[in-house]
C-alpha cells in the first residue's frame, strides 16, 4: 500500500493488534514476519502524461528504477533488522533504513503532487490553502519564486518542500538533504519537488533552474490542498 | 555569510573536480604495477578485494559524493565523502577519486551506478596519476620499512 497510508495506519488499532499478536507469538518461540513488505505504488498517470515538462524517459527511470530501488532497499534492510537482535547490527542498518525508507516516502508523495494539465496540473490552488499561501507569502507567484530559488540552491542531492508547522497551522518552505523526509524536520509535507539530478538531468542537463521554472506547470495543487486540509 | 559559505563549497567542489580530471584518462583502467600494486596487495589483500571494496563504497554513498583511494596512517584506504568534503581536511592524502554525483554518469549510465564504477576501474582510472601524490607523500610518510643508509 502507499507509504503515506501505511504511516497513518501505524497509529490504528489494526497495527496495535498485530503488534500484540506478534509479541505473543514471539514469546511462544514462533517467529513470524509480522511486517508487510512495501510495494512500489502505481503512478496515477501514464509515463508520458507530464510531457513536455518531464519526459516519459525520466518518469519511467525515476519510477521503475529509482523509486523501486528505494522500495527494494528498504524491504531488504527491514528484513535484516527483523532477523537480528545484535545492537551493533541494528545501529549499522539505520542509514540504509532511513535512506531507502525516506526515498520511498518522499517519492510516494511526489507522484501524487504532480498531475498532467488535463487533470488539474498547474491550476492554481483554491480554498484554505490559497488563503494560507497569500497570508504567508503574499501571493502564489511569490511562493513559487521562493521555492524555485531555494530548490536551485540545494547543494548536492535533496528536496525542496512546502511544509506545514502543525500546531501553528503555518506554511513554510524548507529543504531536506538526500532522502531525508520532511518529518525529520518536524514538519508535515504538503508539496515536495525532487531536485536530485535523476529528476531532471536527461532533459534539462545541469540547468536545474529551467526544470524548476517549468515544473509548476504540472504541480497538482488539489493534492497539496487536500494534504493541507487534512493535516 | 551565505555567499561566503556558497563560495567555499564551490571552491571545494572545484578543487575536487580538478583532481578527478587528473585521476582519469582515455585508455586508462586495469591493474597498476610496481609499488602501487604492492601496496594495494599489502593493504587490501589483493587487487580484487580492493575493487570489491571500492565499488561497494561507491554504491553505498547515498546521494552526491566521491569515493577516494587515500593514504591514511601510512596505509592505503578507501573513503567515501559527501558533496564537497575533501579528505585533506582530516589530514589524509588523496591518491585518486571517482565522482559519484549523478551528473557524472547519468547521461551514459542513468541509474546504473555500479556499471559506471566498473567503467571507471576498467577503462578510466589513471594508475600513473596515483604514483605522483604517492611519491610526494613518501617525502614525509614512511610507507614500509625505513631504509637506513650504510655508514
Amino acid at each position: 500500500m502507499p507509504a503515506t497510508l501505511l504511516m497513518k495506519k501505524m497509529r490504528s488499532g489494526a497495527e496495535t493488534a498485530r503488534t500484540m499478536l506478534g509479541f505473543h507469538l514471539r514469546r511462544r518461540g514462533l517467529k513470524t514476519a509480522m511486517r508487510q513488505q512495501e510495494v512500489l505504488p502505481d503512478l496515477p498517470y501514464d509515463y508520458n502524461a507530464l510531457e513536455p515538462v518531464i519526459s516519459a524517459e525520466i518518469m519511467r527511470l525515476h519510477h521503475q528504477k529509482h523509486h523501486q530501488a528505494y522500495v527494494t532497499g528498504f524491504n531488504k534492510a527491514m528484513e535484516q533488522l527483523n532477523s537480528t537482535s545484535d545492537p551493533q547490527t541494528i545501529v549499522a542498518l539505520q542509514s540504509a533504513i532511513n535512506f531507502n525508507g525516506g526515498g520511498h516516502v518522499n517519492h510516494a508523495i511526489f507522484w501524487q503532487n504532480l498531475a498532467p494539465p488535463k487533470e488539474g496540473g498547474g491550476e492554481p490552488p483554491e480554498g484554505n490553502l490559497a488563503s494560507a499561501i497569500e497570508s504567508e507569502f503574499g501571493s502564489l507567484d511569490k511562493l513559487i519564486a521562493k521555492m524555485s530559488t531555494t530548490g536551485a540552491g540545494v547543494q548536492g542531492s535533496g528536496w525542496v518542500w512546502l511544509g506545514l508547522i502543525k500546531d501553528m497551522k503555518r506554511l513554510t518552505v524548507e529543504t531536506t538533504a538526500n532522502q531525508d523526509p520532511l518529518a525529520s524536520k518536524g514538519l508535515i509535507p504538503l508539496l515536495g519537488i525532487d531536485v536530485w539530478e535523476h529528476a531532471y538531468y536527461l532533459q534539462y542537463k545541469n540547468v536545474r533552474p529551467d526544470y524548476l521554472k517549468n515544473v509548476w506547470k504540472v504541480v497538482n495543487w488539489r493534492d497539496v490542498a487536500k494534504r493541507y486540509d487534512s493535516a | 555569510m551565505r555567499i561566503h559559505k556558497l563560495a567555499s563549497i564551490m571552491l571545494a567542489r572545484h578543487g575536487i573536480t580538478d583532481f578527478f580530471w587528473s585521476s582519469i584518462y582515455p585508455g586508462g583502467g586495469g591493474q597498476p604495477d610496481g609499488e602501487v600494486l604492492e601496496l594495494i596487495e599489502r593493504d587490501f589483500g589483493s587487487f580484487e578485494e580492493f575493487t570489491k571494496e571500492f565499488k561497494a563504497a561507491g554504491v553505498s554513498q547515498f546521494g552526491s559524493g566521491w569515493v577516494w583511494l587515500i593514504l591514511k596512517d601510512a596505509k592505503l584506504s578507501i573513503l567515501k565523502t559527501s558533496n564537497a568534503l575533501n579528505p585533506l581536511i582530516w589530514g589524509y592524502i588523496p591518491l585518486t577519486v571517482v565522482d559519484v554525483c549523478e551528473h557524472a554518469y547519468y547521461l551514459d549510465f542513468q541509474n546504473r551506478r555500479p556499471d559506471y564504477l566498473n567503467a571507471f576501474l576498467d577503462k578510466l582510472i589513471s594508475w600513473e596519476a596515483v604514483a605522483g601524490p604517492l611519491a610526494q607523500a613518501k617525502a614525509f610518510v614512511t610507507l614500509g620499512e625505513p631504509t637506513i643508509p650504510e655508514k
